[in-house]
C-alpha cells in the first residue's frame, strides 16, 4: 500500500478516507465540502473540482436529494438513501495557473460494510477489504460522527446502543492501523478529522438558537477517547482535529425516535426529524475547517514535493557545472570539447535543470502562498486541534 | 296590608325614651366581646375536658390498669363538669344573642281568653286576618316576631323540612304518648296505626296527633325548609289554629304545621317605636306536646322583657293556679335577670265593658298573692283596654318603655355578672376536680417500674436496629444517585406525558373539540372523544379556517401567531405536570418502606387500639405523634420524622423551572443570539396558503418544544433520587446521630417500653405514655382556664420542651407530680425538667 502515488501525467495522488457507518452523512460531508469550497478557496489561487464526469455525476445527485428535502421543508433521516456502492470521488486540487493540481482520491462506501455481519457475498467481503486497504493507506481520515446520535441518546438503551450504531470499534481498529502505517512515513502528511455531523441544532453562531457545542465535544471525546489514544500512540506527529459542521445549515432537529433496529437485536437506532429553518437557504458552517485543514496539508505536502523535485534539478545543475568545468580544464580539451559542442551542450542542459528548479521554486512559492491564505481565512471557530 | 285603625300616639312613647333605648341597644355591642372572650375560653376549656375524658378511658382500657387504677379514674366528677360547662356555654349563647339584637323585644303570653291577640293587635296595628283571636280557644300556632317597619308590610315563614317536622312535631307526642317506635318519613307517619284508645290524660295529645296525621294532605307539600314571603292576607293559615266552624266543617287544613316560625314586618301605629319588636308564643297552658318548654325556650332567647295579661273576667279575676305556674315559667325564663320585676310586666286588660269590681278584686289579690300584700314591690301592673290602641300606646307603651329605658342596662349587668359569677365557680370546680385526680395519680406513684439498667440496654439496642436498617435505605437511594441508575417509572411518566402532548398537537393543535365545547376548548370530554375519532386533517382544516378568521379580523398574522403559541406553551407545561403522579408514589414507597423499618423494630407501639398497623405515612405520622405525646416528649425525634413526612416531589417548583427554557422557542419573537436582539420567528401571509403555513411553523415548534421538555426531564431523571436521597440521609442522620438521639431513644423506651416490648416488663409504669397524656390534658386545661390555647391538634408540631414555665396551674403540677420518675440520669438535665 502507497499512500501518495504518483501518476506520470497528474503528479502525486493523495488518498483521503471518509471513516463512517451507514447513513452518518458521509456523502453529504463530501458535498457540503465541495460546495462550501468556492467559498472558502474564492479569492485564493486554489481551486477544488470534481476531477471526472463520474465524480461530478454523483454529487450532483446527492446535492439533488438535499435540496428536494429542502423544498418539502422537512428531513426524515430514516428515509435518506444512504451509498450502496464503492464510490471514489476523484478531486483536483488546483494551486495556481502554473501547477498541473494536486490529485487526490476521496473514498465513500456503504457505512454498513463496516459491520462484519453486514457484509454479505464474497463480493462484499473484497470490497471491503479494498476500502479498509485505502482507509489504512490514506493520508488524510475524516471520520464524519452523527451529532444527533450523541446528543439525543437520553436513556440507558440509547447509549448502549451508541457504539453499534456509531461503529465506534470499527472506526478505533482502523485508526489503530492507520496511525501505525502513518508511522512508517513520518514525513508524509497525516491527519484524523473527528466531524461531527448535523449539528444545526447544537450550535448558535448559524442561525440556531442554542449552544450546546461544549456538551456535543465533550460527547464525542469521551466516545472516541480511545480512538484519539492510539492515534496519538501510533502516531504522534500526525495531526488530530475536531471540526463539527453543518451539513446545510438550515434545518433543525425537530425530534428523535429511537427504535429497534432490525438487523440488530438490543439496538435501538435514531431517527430524527429535521425542519427547515427560515427560507431553507443552504448556510454551511464547520465544512471550511475541513476543507482548510485538508488543502494546507496537501499543498504542503505538494510544496514539499515541488521543492524537493527544484532541489534536484538543482543539484543537477550543480553536477552540470562541475562536469562544464571538467570539460574546459586544459587547453587542448577545452577546445576539443568546444569543437564537438560538449561544452555547450552541457551548458544547455544546466541551465535547463536551472530553469525547472527555478520554475519549481515559483510553483513551491505558489503553493506556500496559497496554504498561508487558506491558513489566514477566518475559520468557522468552532474547529479545535485536539 | 294591615286594615287596622290608622292611629298613632304621639305622645305615648316620648323621644326621650327612644333615643336612651337607641343609646342602650348600641351600647350592649359593647358588652359582646366579653361574651366572646369568655365563650372561646370555655369552649377551649371543655374541649380540654373532653381530651381529659377522652385519654382517660385510655388509660383505664390498658390491659395493665390494675383494679385500683380504673376505680381512681372512673369517677363521674368529669362527666358532669363537661355537662356545666355545656350549660355555661348555652348561657352565653343566650347572652350573645341579647346583646346582638337591634331591637328591644317584647314577649306577650297569657292564658287563653285574656286578650292577648286583642293586645297583639293593637300593638302591630295588625287584624284579625292577621292575628286571629279566638273566643276561649288557643289560636296562636307558631311563634311570631312582629317589627315595625315604616312603609313595608309582609310576611316571611321558615318552613320545617320532612325531617325536622318528624323531629321537633311529631316525636315528642310519641314521646309523651308512649307509642313504640316513631316514624321515620312522612309516609310511615302518613299510615302509621295510632292507638285507639290511651289513658284519659292523653287522649287530648292523641286527638291533636290524629289531627296532624289527618291533616298532613293540607301541608305536606309545604315541608319544603327554607323560608317563604306570603301575602298578609293569607298569614292566618300559617300561623293559626284552624277555627271551630272549620273544624266542624269537615278536616281543615293544618298548614301552621308546616311552619316553624313567622317574621312580619309592618308599621306599628305608635311613636317611638323603631327599635322595638313584639313576639307572639303560643298560649301557656294549650294542650300540645313541649308547649310549656318552647314557651319558657321562646322567651328567654328571644326577649327582653315579658307582658303577662290577665282580665279581670267573672271566674278569671284572681291569681290562681295556672297563674303561679305561668309565673314559674317565666322566672325559669328570666335567667340571670335578679328581679323578676324588670322582666315580668303583669298588664290588666280591663275592656269597657268589664266590671269594675272585677277590676279591682284582680288588682288586690295581685298585691296580695304577687307584691307580698303591696302594690308594685315586686312587679309593675299596667292597666289597659287592649282593644283601644290609644289606651294601650298611653298605658301599657309609654311606661313599659320608660321602665325598660332605665332597667333594661341593669338586667344586662345581671347577666353578665350572673355569668361570671357561674363561669368562676365552674372554674372553680374544674380545678379541683383536677387536682383530685392529679393527687390519686400521684398515689400511684412508683407502680411497676422497670429495671433502668434493662431499659437502657434495650433503647441502645434499639437505636442499632433501626440505624442498620435506615442505613440500608440510605446505601440503596446513594447507589442509584451516584450510579445514576436510570428509574424506569420516571421514563414510562415522562414517555406518557410526552406521548399525550403530541397526541394533543396532532389533533388540531390540541383543538379538537373546541367546536362542541366552546371558545376555550375545555370542558366536556365526551365531545373530545368524539372529536378524536375525526382525522387529524379534518382538525388541521378547523384550525386553519378559525385560525384565518381571525387573521382576516385584525389583517395581520402575528396576533394569531403570538396568541396560538402562547396556548401551546402553556398547555405543554400543563400537560407534563402529570408526572407528579409518580413523584407522589415515589415518595410515598420511601414512607412505606421507612415506616416499616420503624414498625419493624418498634413492636406494637404503632399499632392503633383495634390492633390494626399503619403503614407508610400514616404510620409515620403516628410515631410523630407518640414521641410528642409521651411523658418525656422527644423533639428531636419528632422534628426528624415531620421534616420527612413534609417531603414533597414536585413538577411545579422542582423540575419546571430546569426546563422552562425548552419552551422558549414557542414565542413569535426569540432572541437571536448573533444581534442580540428579539426578532420574529415567522410572518405569513393573509391568505389560505399562509395560515398552512402558520400551522406547519407552530406545530414543528411544539414538536419540538415537547420533544425538548421530555429531553430535558429525562436528563433530570436522577433529580427525584436525589431529593429523596438527600431527604432520608438527614431523617436518618437526625434520628441517629443528632445530639439528643441517644437521649431521646431512652426516654421513648421509657415512655412506651411496654408497647416496644410487650410482655417483657410487668404492669403499667407511671411514665407511660397514658399518664403523660393525662397529665398533659390537665395541663391543657389550666392553659385554658387562664385564656391560653385549648388542645393540641392530633398530630402536634415539635414545640419547645420547657414545661417548668407552664406549671404555675395546680392541675399541671399535680400531673408531673403523678409521674414518679424512677430513672432519672444524673446529668441530663432536660431528661430532669420534665421529670419530678
Amino acid at each position: 500500500m502507497e499512500s501518495v502515488t504518483t501518476d506520470a501525467d497528474a503528479g502525486p495522488v493523495f488518498r483521503i478516507g471518509m471513516l463512517g457507518p451507514s447513513r452518518v452523512g458521509k456523502t453529504s460531508l463530501v458535498v457540503s465540502l465541495l460546495t462550501d469550497s468556492e467559498r472558502l478557496l474564492g479569492g485564493t489561487p486554489v481551486v477544488l473540482r470534481a476531477a471526472d464526469s463520474s465524480t461530478r455525476a454523483r454529487l450532483r445527485l446527492r446535492r439533488q436529494e438535499l435540496d428536494g428535502g429542502l423544498l418539502a421543508k422537512k428531513f426524515d433521516t430514516a428515509v435518506m438513501r444512504g451509498s450502496e456502492n464503492l464510490t471514489y470521488f476523484e478531486l483536483d486540487l488546483k494551486a495556481g495557473q502554473a501547477t498541473d493540481g494536486i490529485r487526490f482520491s476521496l473514498l465513500d462506501f456503504p457505512g454498513a460494510w463496516m459491520s462484519e455481519h453486514e457484509r454479505r457475498g464474497s463480493e462484499e467481503v473484497r470490497q471491503w477489504d479494498e476500502c479498509r486497504d485505502f482507509l489504512v493507506g490514506s493520508n488524510i481520515l475524516i471520520v464524519p460522527i452523527d451529532a444527533t446520535v450523541l446528543m439525543e441518546a437520553d436513556q440507558a438503551a440509547h447509549w448502549q446502543s451508541v457504539p453499534a450504531v456509531l461503529e465506534t470499534l470499527a472506526v478505533q481498529e482502523i485508526a489503530e492501523s492507520w496511525a501505525g502505517y502513518r508511522n512508517l512515513a513520518p514525513d508524509e502528511p497525516a491527519l484524523v478529522v473527528l466531524a461531527p455531523v448535523k449539528c444545526e441544532s447544537y450550535f448558535a453562531d448559524n442561525g440556531g438558537y442554542r449552544d450546546d457545542s461544549q456538551l456535543l465535544r465533550e460527547r464525542v471525546l469521551d466516545v472516541y477517547e480511545r480512538t484519539v489514544e492510539l492515534i496519538r500512540l501510533n502516531a504522534p506527529h500526525a495531526q488530530i482535529r475536531y471540526c463539527p459542521v453543518d451539513t446545510l445549515g438550515c434545518v433543525e432537529l425537530v425530534k428523535v425516535e429511537w427504535e429497534p433496529s432490525a438487523d440488530d437485536p438490543g439496538v435501538q437506532r435514531p431517527r430524527g426529524t429535521f425542519a427547515v429553518r427560515g427560507k431553507g437557504k443552504i448556510s454551511i458552517a464547520g465544512a471550511d475547517d475541513i476543507l482548510g485543514a485538508v488543502c494546507s496539508l496537501l499543498v504542503e505536502a505538494q510544496r514539499k514535493v515541488t521543492t524537493g523535485l527544484a532541489a534536484g534539478h538543482i543539484a543537477s545543475a550543480q553536477d552540470m557545472e562541475v562536469r562544464g568545468r571538467e570539460l574546459k580544464r586544459g587547453f587542448f580539451r577545452h577546445v576539443l570539447n568546444t569543437l564537438n559542442g560538449n561544452i555547450r551542450a552541457n551548458e544547455l542542459e544546466r541551465s535547463g535543470e536551472l530553469g525547472k528548479a527555478r520554475a519549481l521554486r515559483a510553483q513551491a512559492q505558489q503553493l506556500q502562498d496559497a496554504v498561508e491564505m487558506i491558513a489566514g481565512r477566518a475559520s468557522s471557530g468552532r474547529s479545535k486541534v485536539l | 296590608m294591615t286594615s287596622g285603625p290608622d292611629i298613632t300616639a304621639p305622645g305615648a312613647t316620648g323621644p326621650a325614651t327612644a333615643a336612651r333605648i337607641d343609646a342602650l341597644l348600641e351600647n350592649r355591642r359593647g358588652l359582646l366581646v366579653t361574651v366572646e372572650t369568655e365563650t372561646a375560653r370555655w369552649q377551649r376549656t371543655g374541649a380540654a375536658l373532653g381530651r381529659l375524658d377522652e385519654v382517660l378511658a385510655r388509660l383505664r382500657a390498658h390491659r395493665d390498669a390494675s383494679e385500683r387504677l380504673r376505680e381512681v379514674l372512673g369517677g363521674p366528677g368529669l362527666r358532669d363538669l363537661r355537662s356545666r360547662v355545656a350549660e355555661l356555654l348555652d348561657q352565653y349563647g343566650h347572652a350573645a344573642a341579647r346583646f346582638s339584637r337591634g331591637t328591644v323585644n317584647l314577649g306577650v303570653s297569657g292564658q287563653a281568653r285574656v286578650g292577648k291577640s286583642t293586645l297583639l293587635q293593637s300593638l302591630s296595628g295588625l287584624t284579625d286576618d292577621q292575628i286571629p283571636t279566638g273566643s276561649g280557644v288557643p289560636v296562636t300556632a307558631v311563634r311570631s316576631r312582629i317589627f315595625h317597619t315604616p312603609g313595608r308590610s309582609r310576611a316571611v315563614v321558615g318552613l320545617h323540612t320532612p325531617g325536622s317536622f318528624l323531629a321537633e312535631s311529631v316525636r315528642p307526642y310519641h314521646a309523651l304518648l308512649g307509642l313504640a317506635s316513631a316514624p321515620e318519613t312522612l309516609e310511615e307517619f302518613a299510615h302509621q296505626r295510632l292507638p285507639d284508645e290511651v289513658d284519659d290524660s292523653l287522649a287530648p295529645l292523641l286527638q291533636r296527633l290524629r289531627g296532624m296525621q289527618r291533616g298532613l294532605w293540607s301541608y305536606r307539600d309545604d315541608l319544603t325548609g327554607g323560608e317563604r314571603e306570603v301575602p298578609l292576607a293569607e298569614l292566618r293559615g300559617y300561623v293559626a289554629y284552624p277555627t271551630q266552624s272549620e273544624v266542624d266543617a269537615g278536616e281543615p287544613a293544618r298548614r301552621y304545621l308546616a311552619v316553624r316560625e313567622a317574621r312580619i314586618e309592618c308599621p306599628f301605629p305608635h311613636a317611638g317605636v323603631d327599635r322595638i319588636g313584639i313576639v307572639d308564643l303560643p298560649g301557656l297552658g294549650e294542650v300540645a306536646a313541649d308547649a310549656e318548654r318552647r314557651h319558657v325556650a321562646g322567651l328567654r332567647h328571644d326577649v327582653d322583657a315579658v307582658l303577662l295579661v290577665k282580665r279581670p273576667l267573672e271566674g278569671m279575676a284572681y291569681f290562681g293556679a295556672a297563674d303561679s305556674r305561668a309565673l314559674a315559667l317565666l322566672e325559669e325564663a328570666r335567667g340571670l335577670v335578679r328581679r323578676t320585676g324588670d322582666f315580668v310586666f303583669i298588664v290588666v286588660n280591663r275592656g269597657k265593658d268589664d266590671a269594675e269590681g272585677l277590676t279591682a278584686a284582680l288588682l288586690g289579690h295581685l298585691a296580695s298573692e304577687v307584691d307580698a300584700g303591696r302594690a308594685g314591690r315586686r312587679f309593675s301592673v299596667l292597666q289597659t283596654d287592649a282593644a283601644d290602641p290609644h289606651a294601650v300606646g298611653a298605658d301599657l307603651l309609654a311606661p313599659l318603655l320608660a321602665a325598660l329605658a332605665d332597667r333594661l342596662p341593669v338586667m344586662d349587668g345581671d347577666i353578665v355578672g350572673g355569668l361570671a359569677e357561674r363561669a368562676g365557680a365552674l372554674a372553680d370546680a374544674v380545678r379541683a376536680e383536677v387536682a383530685a385526680l392529679t393527687a390519686a395519680l400521684a398515689g400511684l406513684r412508683g407502680h411497676a417500674s422497670a429495671p433502668a439498667e434493662d431499659l437502657e440496654r434495650q433503647a441502645e439496642g434499639l437505636r442499632e436496629d433501626v440505624a442498620a436498617e435506615l442505613g440500608e435505605v440510605v446505601a440503596d437511594l446513594r447507589a442509584e444517585v451516584l450510579g445514576g441508575f436510570e428509574d424506569e417509572h420516571f421514563t414510562a411518566a415522562v414517555e406518557d406525558a410526552y406521548a399525550d402532548v403530541s397526541r394533543w398537537l396532532a389533533r388540531g393543535l390540541g383543538t379538537a373539540g373546541q367546536d362542541r365545547t366552546g371558545p376555550d376548548g375545555a370542558g366536556d370530554p365526551e365531545a373530545a372523544g368524539a372529536a378524536g375519532d375525526e382525522d387529524d386533517a379534518v382538525h388541521r382544516q378547523r384550525w386553519c379556517a378559525r385560525q384565518l378568521r381571525q387573521m382576516r379580523v385584525h389583517n395581520n398574522a402575528a396576533p394569531v401567531a403570538a396568541d396560538e403559541l402562547n396556548r401551546i406553551r402553556v398547555e405543554i407545561g400543563r400537560r407534563f405536570s402529570s408526572v407528579d403522579t409518580y413523584f407522589e408514589e415515589r415518595v410515598r414507597r420511601l414512607h412505606t418502606r421507612v415506616a416499616d423499618v420503624l414498625g419493624q423494630h418498634t413492636g406494637e407501639l404503632l399499632a392503633a387500639e383495634d390492633g390494626t398497623v399503619a403503614r407508610g405515612a400514616e404510620a409515620l405520622g403516628r410515631f410523630r405523634a407518640l414521641l410528642d405525646d409521651g411523658y418525656e416528649p422527644c423533639p428531636e425525634l419528632s422534628a426528624a420524622v415531620a421534616e420527612l413526612l413534609a417531603l414533597r416531589l414536585d413538577y411545579r417548583t422542582q423540575l419546571y423551572p430546569r426546563i422552562r427554557a425548552q419552551l422558549d422557542g414557542l414565542n413569535l419573537e426569540v432572541l437571536d443570539p448573533g444581534e442580540g436582539q428579539m426578532r420574529s420567528q415567522i410572518a405569513v401571509a393573509v391568505n389560505p396558503a399562509g395560515v398552512e403555513e402558520l400551522y406547519d411553523f407552530i406545530t414543528v415548534r411544539a414538536e419540538q418544544a415537547a420533544y425538548r421538555t421530555r429531553k430535558a426531564l429525562l436528563r433530570d431523571s436522577v433529580l427525584p433520587g436525589m431529593v429523596l436521597f438527600a431527604a432520608v440521609e438527614q431523617f436518618e442522620d437526625a434520628l441517629i446521630r443528632s445530639g439528643t438521639a441517644g437521649r431521646e431513644f431512652r426516654r421513648l423506651a421509657r415512655t412506651y417500653r411496654d408497647e416496644l416490648w410487650p410482655g417483657r416488663y410487668g404492669g403499667l409504669n407511671s411514665e407511660h405514655a397514658r399518664f403523660a397524656a393525662v397529665a398533659r390534658a390537665c395541663e391543657e386545661i389550666e392553659v385554658a382556664l387562664r385564656g391560653g390555647p385549648g388542645p393540641r391538634p392530633a398530630v402536634p408540631g415539635p414545640r419547645p420542651a420547657v414545661p417548668g414555665a407552664r406549671t404555675a396551674g395546680a392541675g399541671a403540677a399535680g400531673a408531673r407530680a403523678a409521674g414518679g420518675a424512677q430513672a432519672v440520669e444524673a446529668d441530663d438535665t432536660e431528661d430532669a425538667r420534665w421529670r419530678v
